[in-house]
């Protein structure tokens, strides 16, 4: 059925190279010889997670940090921050009378004991009336369901406000986060919403992408099972400069992104 | 060939018109100034620049010498993850194993992040003949399949079209109500598109590198749209070059160090997303079904000659940043998808020398690509070995034959030579205009309207340089004896260095004068 085999498709390429036939291997590039110096190298933790958060604000992202029994408040001060006459919801296509939360069903954000602290702000703020320089009066939050279809779930991220996934850890060198996807953390939390907090652990922030990706490598090695469908290195909110080289925000993904570091 | 466009126009009338859009001059001026200005401030932040643009010149080429064993690796292991690989030898085995999908999904409407490679094959024509519709999720690539217009750079397409133009395109196509800000025009974009990533049927995207090693696929994105082709549409096709192959994962390092400040002079993207196989059975989101089609399209062509090291390319546009001529000309002046100097390399390579115009000549030879290339082509040579190749081809211009043949007479033959040079000024004199320069007066002429059609020819001096520097160094002979003669009684000898100076200063008094009226003339 294929038109092409792989080995008709190789035969002329093997031919140009002068090869004979295709090598059964060849020798691995050896990176380790020539690994350039970069600016993260011979940081302490402390300065990394520095670094991380220096860079991250350059690139505007929100940055805060705190120990683990404070992230529940700070993740709940962040969303409650929200005014319900914030022109930014209609220009996104958002409802401005009501904040969506999703998360994604993740233990550790459990352990933190975010979606308690979401649901006690969706309490408090069912009695407060609605005013226009108000926090806005209706807050919903969500746990990504593995259950539902992908016409719920995108429905559900693209009418939310902020999204709250955990990250796999941080990049010192480009306020990078590495975000793997998941049953439990679908693509779309950190995509659709049009804001997107991030949960890093401070132990996990690393100097280089290289870091991480050797990380990724071994364990993948190990067990293949653990190579995700997907991760994507995030570094800010989306962004375009294709009209007259302006920079805008939030093109398709999100607008505004925040990191929580915990200082654990 | 879809890599060559408006070629009915000749290139000659392609630049003529493109040197005449002080907008898109302007336009591209700003692009490269910022583009540029970050970058440098980027790279001069790096402890070891030139050691990761070795590290990825070293990388690239392993690969390419060891292509087929790579493209192997890469194609078993994106198989073993579950993929359909498709193999596509040229352009239309591209085409024709995309409708292929498409008919066994039986789909008819796709979303497209921006992709080179659906470019060069031209595959939004063809599936639009098939009666699929295909969306443009780019910001900058929507705008031109608005318009139905070509890309002018490789990594900001719609650099061309002003703010008030692109309103004014959306008022008319989709009813936007607000005005030219360009924050207003981006965000509408935002909520056009995003019901159509949630119902398309199949998402169509390139990618940026392909990881031998486990048979991934990458996308580096700044819009998001990338990532939104990648989570709703069920079917997805990956369009992926064979120079498009990195070993390993950890590789993808080097060359992520490399392509956003390269690029657009960031530190890094927004996105940077590494895909291996389709969703896995429990995920909600992803693709359920991914085709790669891996293609060839004369890329092979490269390897195992001095061209190779285009295999190298990132597709970053650093080059086109840096180009004098892409400044002047604009990416439309060259006719190619692909523009600028790396353009000039690859176009000749995949279209062949015959349709490509004078393509190859669009080039000073300055060498400031090959310096800001961060994988290191060393793109002018490979330039000039187009022209070389051109020529040993028999396919340049016919009337250089006679014209470089008479040129070699005159310069072998010392009695030929003074014979042409003293009846060359007075030939000259007859068509000078006031000021003693060959100028618009002269523009009919063949061959030499090349040059005064556009600028001034400066007439043969009156006398020869050969007489002149003889008369010259029996004059300082002539003054030397006369010092000596002053300075016997003891005067310093920096005295008479500086005088010499001054000698030497005002001898060249007069051919200095005549590059400042040169310059005047330009």
């Amino acid at each position: 059925m294929a038109r092409v085999t792989l080995d008709e498709f190789l035969a002329p390429i093997s031919k140009q190279l002068g090869h004979s036939q295709v090598p059964q291997d060849v020798k691995p590039f050896d990176y380790q010889s020539e690994a350039p110096a970069r600016s993260t190298d011979g940081l302490s933790q402390p300065q990394l997670i520095d670094k991380f958060a220096d860079e991250a604000e350059k690139i505007r992202i929100h940055v805060y940090r705190c120990k683990a029994n404070k992230v529940a408040e700070v993740v709940a001060e962040i969303v409650g921050k929200v005014r319900a006459s914030d022109p930014v919801c209609s220009e996104a296509g958002l409802e401005s009378d009501a904040v969506g939360i999703v998360y994604a069903d993740d233990e550790r954000i459990d352990s933190l004991k975010i979606p308690a602290a979401l649901e006690a702000l969706v309490a408090e703020r069912a009695s407060v009336e609605d005013a226009s320089d108000a926090p806005v009066s209706t807050i919903v939050s969500t746990r990504w369901d593995k259950e539902a279809t992908l016409e719920q779930m995108a429905e559900l991220c693209t009418s939310s406000r902020f999204g709250i996934t955990f990250a796999q850890g941080g990049v010192a060198e480009t306020a990078t986060i590495v975000q793997p996807c998941s049953a439990e953390c679908g693509r779309a939390i950190s995509l659709l919403p049009l804001e997107h907090i991030a949960l890093v652990k401070a132990s996990t922030i690393k100097g280089t992408m290289g870091d991480w990706l050797r990380e990724i490598s071994a364990a993948r090695i190990e067990d293949a099972s653990t190579m995700p469908s997907q991760f994507c290195f995030i570094s800010g909110p989306s962004a375009t400069a294709d009209i007259e080289l302006v920079r805008v925000e939030g093109v398709h993904g999100p607008m505004f992104v925040h990191y929580v570091i915990i200082e654990d | 060939m879809p890599i060559l466009y408006n070629t009915d126009v000749s290139m000659h009338d392609r630049v003529d018109s493109c040197i005449q859009d002080d907008f898109k001059h302007k336009a591209i001026e700003a692009a490269q100034e910022a583009f540029y200005t970050k970058r440098a401030a980027l790279v001069d932040e790096e402890p070891d620049w030139q050691g990761i643009r070795t590290a990825a010149m070293n990388i690239r080429d392993d690969v390419s010498n060891n292509l087929d064993f790579y493209i192997k690796q890469f194609a078993e292991n994106a198989a073993a993850n579950g993929v359909n690989v498709h193999f596509a030898p040229t352009a239309d085995d591209a085409l024709w194993e995309a409708l292929d999908v498409f008919e066994n999904a039986a789909a008819h409407f796709a979303v497209k992040s921006k992709s080179m490679m659906t470019e060069e094959v031209g595959l939004n024509h063809v599936l639009e003949q098939a009666g699929v519709k295909v969306i443009e999720t780019d910001c900058a690539e929507h705008i031109l399949q608005t318009a139905g217009d070509m890309p002018s750079h490789i990594v900001v397409p719609a650099l061309h079209h002003t703010r008030d133009d692109i309103a004014e395109l959306y008022r008319e196509t989709y009813g936007y109500d607000g005005d030219n800000v360009p924050e207003n025009i981006t965000h509408f974009l935002r909520r056009l598109l995003r019901h159509q990533f949630l119902e398309a049927q199949v998402g169509i995207r390139g990618c940026n590198f392909a990881v031998a090693e486990t048979g991934s696929v990458t996308l580096v994105t700044n819009e998001g749209n990338g990532r939104m082709v990648d989570t709703f549409p069920p079917v997805q096709i990956v369009f992926v070059g064979i120079d498009r192959i990195v070993p390993t994962l950890e590789s993808l390092d080097i060359f992520m160090a490399l392509l956003p400040k390269s690029a657009v002079g960031s530190k890094m993207t927004a996105y940077f997303s590494v895909d291996t196989g389709a969703r896995r059975p429990d995920e909600v989101d992803g693709p359920a079904e991914v085709h790669y089609i891996i293609m060839d399209n004369g890329r092979s062509s490269l390897l195992n000659t001095q061209f190779q090291p285009m295999m190298r390319c990132i597709r970053c546009g650093a080059c086109l940043n840096i180009c004098p001529v892409y400044r002047h000309i604009s990416g439309h002046g060259y006719g190619s998808i692909y523009p600028g100097p790396m353009g000039l390399v690859l176009t000749p390579q995949l279209a062949g020398y015959d349709d490509i115009d004078d393509l190859v000549y669009a080039c000073t030879l300055c060498g400031a690509c090959s310096e800001h290339c961060p994988v290191r082509i060393p793109l002018h040579d490979l330039i000039r070995d187009h022209r070389i190749q051109i020529v040993e081809q028999g396919k340049n211009h016919k009337i250089e034959v006679p014209i470089f043949k008479g040129l070699q007479l005159m310069w072998s033959n010392v009695d030929v030579y003074t014979a042409l040079m003293k009846i060359g000024r007075p030939m000259m004199k007859l068509f000078a205009e006031q000021g003693g320069m060959l100028g618009k007066k002269t523009a009919w002429m063949p061959v030499l309207s090349g040059w005064t059609s556009s600028r001034d020819f400066e007439v043969l001096s009156n006398m020869r340089f050969r007489d002149w520097l003889k008369q010259h160094n029996a004059d300082k002979h002539a003054s030397a004896c006369s010092e000596f003669a002053a300075e016997t009684d003891g005067q310093p000898t920096a005295d008479a260095e500086l005088a010499d100076e001054t000698a030497n200063r005002s001898t060249a008094a007069e051919p200095a004068d005549e590059i400042a009226s040169e310059q005047e003339v330009q």
